[in-house]
Formats: C-alpha cells, structure tokens, sequence
C-alpha cells in the first residue's frame, strides 16, 4: 500500500512540475512581431540643439517600413529609409536602413521583455556579447521610447522619441 | 652586356606593370553606377493571366522596390525591398520582406556592364557555397532576364520588359 502510495505522488508532483515548467517557457516566449508593432506610427525627437529627428514606421506584413529624417534649422541633413523583416531562424528581426548619400547598414532588434529591445549590428546576431555598440529601447509609454547608445560598455548618447500627433 | 639585358628586363617589368594595373583599373566596375539600370517599372509575365510587376526607385545609392503579382486582376502576392550599396564588400545588399513569408537577405552585384548575380547575403564569405543563385543579364536597356538556380541546376528563367 505505502509503494502504490509513494508512487502516485511521485507521478502527481512530477506532471506538475512539469506542467509548471512548461507553463513558464510559453510565458516567457515572446511574440517579436507583436512587440515590434510598437514602432508603429509618426515620432519625433530633439536629438541635438536645432536638430530634430523625426518620422514614420508602417506595418508591411510581419514587417515594418520607415522614412527619417533630420532637421537643423528647418533643413533637412539626413534622410533614411527602413526595412525590417521578421526571421523565424533566429526569432529575431532584421534591419536595414539606407541613408541618402551614403550606403546601407544591417542591424538585427529583438525585445528581451514586452518594453525593451536591443539593436547591434548584423554580423554579431550569433555572438550578441562581442558586439562593440548596440541601441538599448525602452518604451517607457505607449507613446514615448528611448534610445541609449553604447560603445565598449560606454553609454554615448541617449535619445528620447515621442510620438507625433501631428 | 649583361647591364643593358638588366636595363631591358627593368623597362619591360615597369611596362608589364603598367599594363596589368590598366587591366585591373579597366575590370573595375562600377557597382552604383550598373545597378542603376534596374530604376524603373517592370513586368514579368509569370503564368497565364498571372503577371508580377516590379517598381524600382532611387533613393541616394540605393532604391526602394515595390513587386506585386496580379492575377486574374487580384494581387496575389506583394513584397517590398530595400537595395543598399555597401562600400566595404563593394557589392549591393537588399532586404526583401514578402507579405504572409518569411524575410531575406540577398547580396547582389554586376560581373560586367550587363550581367550580375545574387546570392543569400549568409554565403557572402563562401558564394561558391549558396544552393541558391540568381543571374541576371540585361538584353537592351528595356529588357533583363533572370535565370534562378538551385544547387547548380538553372530551375526557371523569367523576362523583365520595361513598361516605363
């Protein structure tokens, strides 16, 4: 009687640690295509003196397109336009942003909890750890994110977007 | 004797010189330049009834491309991609995010004045290595063809005519 016992709460605490486990794994798997929609919208942001950065995301698909640009005094230095795709692989997003008067540049983003995301360049997707600069984005509101650049370890600059309700 | 050999084969050796860095500037092409050939609005007739357009814009060095495939009157299919020249590889990446498909990363460049390959943008350090390739061969400024191959075998080739 006490071995049928013994083993019957051996298989109920195991199905349930298993259960529970399980439970955890789906919570923590986050949804990068949602998380990415974010993004979406107009946005601005005052990124030097004179200098305002602003601009739209659009959903294509999974994806998401841009168009930037910055401003100094009412003239327009920068203009950029992005695309990024989501890639299964690596559950991960790819970047492209092609800047007017020079080339273009591959990043990949992903979102490590529901508000944060990094940004490093393409080639450290597999050894994220290495990369020598990354973007950190907090969305601290629906309606407001930060960027914080760094390079080897040292915060450059950190820049805040709200959102343009034109 | 034997100096003016010396001086002849120095003369000859600085000719030679001359004449292969001449080859070598003469095989350098201009990879903006080339892949503007692509700028304009394209059709491809795929299938009967069944046609993929191809909108390609400049934007700086790079374009922005729009392709749609309409059949029967209905888009069946839309893709966008972002073309961007990247000097250190001296060869154009491009994004492509296809609606309801998973994304991709091409890297595409010209081999002479007309024909050009593409390969995915992860068998950029071993292109012998990709399964898959794209060749592409412009017959006249209003007309490309682009063969794809898989594993080394061409698998189909369509015709891109200029529509404007």
């Amino acid at each position: 009687m006490k071995t049928f016992c013994l083993t019957i709460v051996i298989v109920v605490v195991l199905l349930s640690c298993s259960n529970g486990i399980q439970a955890q794994i789906t919570l923590t798997k986050l949804n990068q295509v949602e998380l990415m929609k974010q993004f979406v919208g107009a946005w601005k942001s005052e990124m030097f003196q004179d200098t305002i950065w602003s601009g739209e995301i659009k959903s294509f698909g999974t994806g998401l397109e841009g168009y930037f640009k910055a401003e100094t005094k009412g003239k327009v230095v920068i203009e950029q336009k992005q695309l990024m795709g989501y890639d299964k692989k690596t559950d991960k997003f790819i970047e492209t942003d092609l800047y007017k008067g020079s080339g273009i540049i591959i990043y990949t983003i992903w979102f490590a909890s529901k508000n944060k995301a990094t940004e490093l360049p393409y080639e450290f997707i597999t050894n994220p750890e290495k990369t020598p600069s990354k973007w950190d984005i907090d969305f601290k509101s629906a309606d407001q994110f930060t960027e914080t650049y760094t390079q080897n370890n040292k915060v450059i600059a950190v820049y805040t977007f709200n959102r343009d309700k034109k | 004797m034997k100096p003016f050999c010396l001086t002849t084969m120095v003369v000859f050796l600085l000719f030679y010189s001359n004449i292969t860095q001449a080859q070598i500037t003469q095989t350098k092409l201009d990879q903006v330049e080339l892949m503007k050939q692509f700028t304009g609005y394209w059709k491809c007739d795929i299938a009967k009834d069944t046609t993929r357009f191809w909108d390609v814009k400049s934007f700086g060095t790079g374009f922005e491309c729009y392709l749609k495939v309409v059949s029967k009157g209905k888009v069946i299919m839309e893709a966008k991609r972002l073309w961007g020249y990247d000097k250190n590889i001296d060869k154009y990446i491009g994004l492509e995010v296809t609606k309801g498909k998973d994304m991709k990363v091409y890297a595409q460049w010209f081999t002479s004045n007309y024909k050009g390959e593409a390969i995915p943008y992860s068998n950029i350090s071993n292109p012998e290595m990709a399964s898959f390739k794209g060749e592409s061969e412009f017959k006249s400024p209003d007309m490309y063809v682009i063969t794809t191959i898989v594993n080394n075998i061409p698998v189909k080739t369509d015709t891109y005519t200029r529509i404007k």
